[in-house]
């Protein structure tokens, strides 16, 4: 009898000779080097569909998923555009596109759909945290444990989270294993690389979530196949004022040592001595990438880039700004701090230093949900991080941010400042900024601030 | 293995080629090749970090900085770092941070925060010294790792390893690989293929004129898409062909950040092979059996054989010798030995759905295979020996079996096959024997399927179940569809699906 084998990525069809493929559907090629026909994972609803529908009797030992337990232990009252998305994805064979804006509620969606279909489901997120996040909306929905794949972790359980990186590495493993696929921020997914793993994996069942499906590159057009139409689009204005705390921002200036300073003069000489004979324009697009390919052609252009990196460490890890912290953490010893860092090192600097827990991308996501759990619940009054908590992170509860040092960019220090900002009743956020006097970081800072949030 | 950024190649014409390191710069890559063995060696009980900045120091050239960073990832693979975990760090650091939380919140306005006593009073509850506390709190960071130990290398040796190295890489970016390999014996094919076959790749295989054969390599999904996904894969395989008597690789690569299609060309000969220098590549125990067997003096010659026997649908094998005498069929031998039960059950299928040229397959009696399992089939049997190889015995089963009149029941040994190849019939002996053997894949694919339906595979319940979650997506899912319906549904799917689980795993 015909069998239909999951092998990764693709579903062999065994038993079949060639040119007796009358009943199956064109995806189906007849692949010379294993004697057998062969169809991408993606079409196997199309193949079953086909196979029944020709009356072919077939066994079927590609589909190793299976039927979840019990549906959603708690779930929230939805909203009436979330449970509309819902029937619309349904209609659809269960496969396509929400469209919301953020804030409305996305993973609800995920969650109902998950429930309806109950079958063992993958989700695929962009990054870590938004693994973490998920993880931890998982377990609270359905109970059970959630299996995590990705940033060190390789668990897979009947629900499982992983990234679209693990996505690619590990679907033509996992692709036979969940009945429903879950693509989160899915205009990530049209790409080479990315779309692959929706192309491995036999889901007959597919949910995109995403806010802004539209590419620059047009690629939209690939998630109708990889994921399934457009089913569903919504959108809502919001009014940004209603949804921020008061907030301020305080710049700390504080100084070098007089042996610091000597230091830092004479090592910031020896850079500005070789862009200067070597005539580059830092200012201009191309002038950084200019200095550090002339950097690497000569034993001068070496010490220059040795004498950058130490004048930078100076100002930006001052030891100064660890006292300024210390008072810091002793005067919001009854509130919540995120503490950021330009790198990972000045972050477990800090960690060390003050007995406070950190979150990198060297932090598994089990460490990191707990962390952030027993931040919000105020076990930990700070959590040291680099630049991991930017963005996509709630932390409703953290009310003090300290940027220790930082880019000159301002998106991510809009990103920083937005970690506090989430409404809750009474809360008055603060922005703290150390900044080194007399030195480049005083320029980072300033080209950072340029914007409205800072006037 | 060297990644892909640490190649050092141009584009020449539509195909990639390597750099070569020539001359001074090589002389200057022994010298960084020693100074960061000897870095490493000196490192081994210290944590990486401190192996890491050690290497910092020293300066390559810059024109020669890639290669200093290849080396160094070398190196670096063929050191054993491993994190001390005398106290799990996780537990560690929760129980500081919570306590320091602690003390921290119930500071008075004029107290500062003591470090100190709280690593001490963690590290006093713990029965431990504070020191190793603290060491510990970070104990499962990357550059905490400790360095265990370092398989050194001499610089020259580790430069040609380094040669071998961006090759590989290169592969990291192939899509598909056309490899040309010729071996003196069959062990050397079946590395490759057996390494083919572990790393998941597949391949299409083809005799070339004058010996050896073509091997197109890639993997499942290739045959719909052009992938750079089995490059790792791909990079993997090398080794095995590189060891092959004499071999060439062509590879399609997507280069640079533009992924811009280029074909990379490799070749070369094995490091111990000598074409030609057949017996001496034959196993002991094969070669003493091919003496004994020359001994007899009879009417059959015997020779190692050239030959991969394919059948794509079942797997292939290679056998290790040949017979053969006038005017009747070629039969190929080969000695499984003692080692897998499992692989005399892959001959046994291979000649079940349709191998087509005669196959005898040496079993050694500890496995407990009885000869009575391929019977009288025409095409193979099965030879258990004990202690040795008998060439008496296998004198007489060729002569039962394929001497005389019996030959001429298998033209497909001799003839052909059904696919005209071109250049006509000048082609030599083992072109055949592949072309016999997949024109029989073809035709016997059909008229011996019934072998496997005797297994006896159920249809039944599951069939109908199987397809629940397609046909629910196929039709519209309608409100009618209550909870209770759904629930049942459920479970007949699951029994079903369990039902037809059990009868694959008894089939396979």
């Amino acid at each position: 009898m015909l069998s239909l084998v999951f092998e990764f990525g693709t579903i062999a069809l065994r038993g079949l000779a060639e040119g007796e493929a009358q009943q199956l559907p064109p995806s189906c090629q007849w692949d010379a080097r294993s004697g057998c026909y062969r169809a991408p994972a993606i079409a196997y609803a199309d193949l079953v569909r086909a196979l029944v529908r020709g009356g072919v009797a077939y066994e079927d030992k590609a589909r190793r998923y299976g039927e979840l337990a019990a549906g959603a232990r708690v779930m929230r009252e939805p909203r009436p555009y979330q449970t509309e998305a819902l029937k619309a994805w349904r209609e659809r064979r269960s496969r396509g596109v929400v469209v919301l804006p953020t804030g409305a509620g996305k993973t609800q969606v995920a969650i109902m759909a998950i429930d309806d279909r109950r079958r063992d489901t993958l989700v695929i997120a962009p990054t870590l945290d938004l693994v973490r996040q998920w993880y931890d909306q998982l377990k609270q929905a359905f109970g059970g444990p959630v299996g995590v794949v990705g940033g060190g972790d390789h668990e897979v359980r009947p629900l499982t989270v992983t990234t679209y990186d693990s996505a690619h590495m590990h679907m033509e493993h996992l692709g036979s294993r969940f009945g429903l696929v879950v693509f989160d921020e899915c205009h990530h997914l049209p790409g080479a690389s990315y779309a692959l793993a929706a192309r491995l994996s036999i889901a007959p069942f597919r949910l995109g979530l995403t806010a802004t499906p539209e590419r620059a590159d047009g690629r939209e057009k690939e998630l109708e196949e990889l994921i399934g139409p457009e089913a569903y689009r919504r959108n809502i204005v919001e009014l940004s004022g209603d949804y921020l705390s008061d907030y301020e921002t305080v710049r700390l200036v504080v100084e070098l040592s007089p042996d610091e300073r000597e230091e830092y003069e004479l090592e910031r000489g020896i850079y500005r001595g070789f862009v200067q004979a070597q005539g580059i324009f830092l200012g201009s697009p191309s002038g950084w990438k200019d200095f550090l390919m002339r950097a690497s052609r000569s034993n001068d252009g070496r010490r220059a880039l040795a004498a950058y990196r130490r004048q930078r460490e100076l100002a930006l890890a001052a030891p100064a700004k660890l006292e300024v912290l210390e008072q810091l953490l002793a005067r919001h010893r009854q509130d919540r701090c995120i503490l950021f860092t330009q790198d990972n090192a000045t972050a477990y600097l800090i960690s060390r230093r003050f007995l406070v827990p950190i979150i990198t991308h060297q932090t598994k996501v089990r460490e990191r949900s707990e962390i952030l759990a027993d931040f919000a619940s105020g076990v930990y009054q700070a959590v040291a991080t680099s630049k991991v908590l930017n963005e996509g992170v709630d932390v409703p509860d953290a009310n003090v941010a300290v940027v220790l040092s930082g880019s000159g960019s301002v998106r991510e220090h809009v990103q920083r400042l937005g970690r506090i900002l989430r409404k809750k009743d009474g809360k008055r956020a603060v922005l703290y900024e150390l900044v080194t006097g007399g030195t480049a970081e005083t320029y980072i800072s300033e080209r950072r601030r340029e914007h409205v949030a800072y006037r | 293995m060297l990644t892909v950024d640490l190649v050092r190649a141009r584009r020449r014409k539509g195909e990639l080629v390597l750099v070569p390191l020539e001359g001074d710069d090589r002389q200057e890559a022994l010298y960084l090749a020693g100074a960061y063995s000897d870095l490493a060696r000196d490192a081994v009980g210290r944590p990486r970090a401190e192996l890491d900045e050690a290497m910092g120091q020293i300066e390559a050239p810059p024109h020669l900085q890639k290669v200093a960073d290849g080396l160094r990832k070398l190196i670096e693979d063929r050191c054993d770092f491993e994190p001390t975990l005398d106290l799990p760090p996780e537990e560690l650091r929760r129980e500081v941070f919570r306590r320091a939380a602690e003390v921290r919140r119930a500071l008075g306005p004029e107290q500062s925060f003591d470090r100190g006593a709280v690593l001490a009073e963690v590290a006093g509850a713990k029965g431990v010294d504070p020191g190793a506390l603290e060491r510990g709190l970070y104990a499962d960071l990357r550059g905490a790792h400790v360095l265990r130990a370092f398989e050194a290398l001499p610089p020259e040796a580790l430069l040609q390893l380094y040669d071998d190295a961006q090759a590989q890489a290169v592969l990291l970016r192939a899509v598909r690989v056309r490899a040309e390999v010729k071996c003196g014996a069959a062990w050397g094919y079946r590395q490759l293929f057996a390494k083919l076959k572990f790393l998941r790749l597949l391949h299409a295989i083809e005799p070339i004129e004058g010996g050896g054969y073509r091997v197109d390599v890639d993997g499942p999904f290739s045959l719909f898409e052009s992938v750079t996904k089995y490059g790792l894969q791909l990079a993997l395989s090398l080794p095995a062909v590189q060891a092959c008597a004499s071999w060439s690789v062509e590879a399609d690569v997507r280069w640079g950040k533009m992924r811009e299609p280029l074909v990379f060309k490799l070749a070369g000969r094995g490091p111990d092979r000598k074409l030609g220098d057949d017996a001496l590549a034959l196993p002991p125990e094969v070669e003493a059996f091919r003496q004994g067997f020359e001994a007899l003096k009879s009417a059959w010659r015997v020779s190692p054989s050239p030959a991969i026997l394919n059948l794509p649908s079942v797997g292939l094998c290679v056998p290790d010798l040949v017979f053969e005498r006038p005017k009747g069929p070629k039969v190929y031998f080969e000695v499984l030995g003692y080692w897998s039960r499992e692989a005399v059950w892959r001959r046994v299928d291979l000649v079940r759905e349709g191998l087509g040229v005669p196959l005898l397959v040496a079993v050694s009696e500890r496995l407990r295979v009885s000869e009575d399992v391929l019977g009288d089939d025409p095409s193979g049997a099965l030879y258990v020996y004990k202690g040795s190889l008998s060439p008496r015995v296998v004198l007489k089963r060729l002569e039962a079996r394929w001497g005389g009149a019996a030959g001429e029941t298998l033209p497909l040994a001799v003839a052909p096959g059904g696919a005209a190849a071109p250049g006509g019939g000048a082609k030599p002996a083992l072109v055949s024997v592949v072309e016999a053997a997949e024109a029989t894949a073809e035709a016997g694919g059909k008229a011996r399927r019934p072998a496997r339906a005797r297994k006896g595979r159920g249809k039944g319940e599951s069939a109908a179940s199987e397809v629940a979650d397609a046909a629910e997506g196929a039709s519209a899912p309608n409100d009618a569809e209550g909870a209770t319906k759904q629930t049942n549904a459920s479970i007949g799917a699951r029994k079903g699906r369990k039902g037809a689980g059990a009868l694959a795993g008894r089939g396979g």
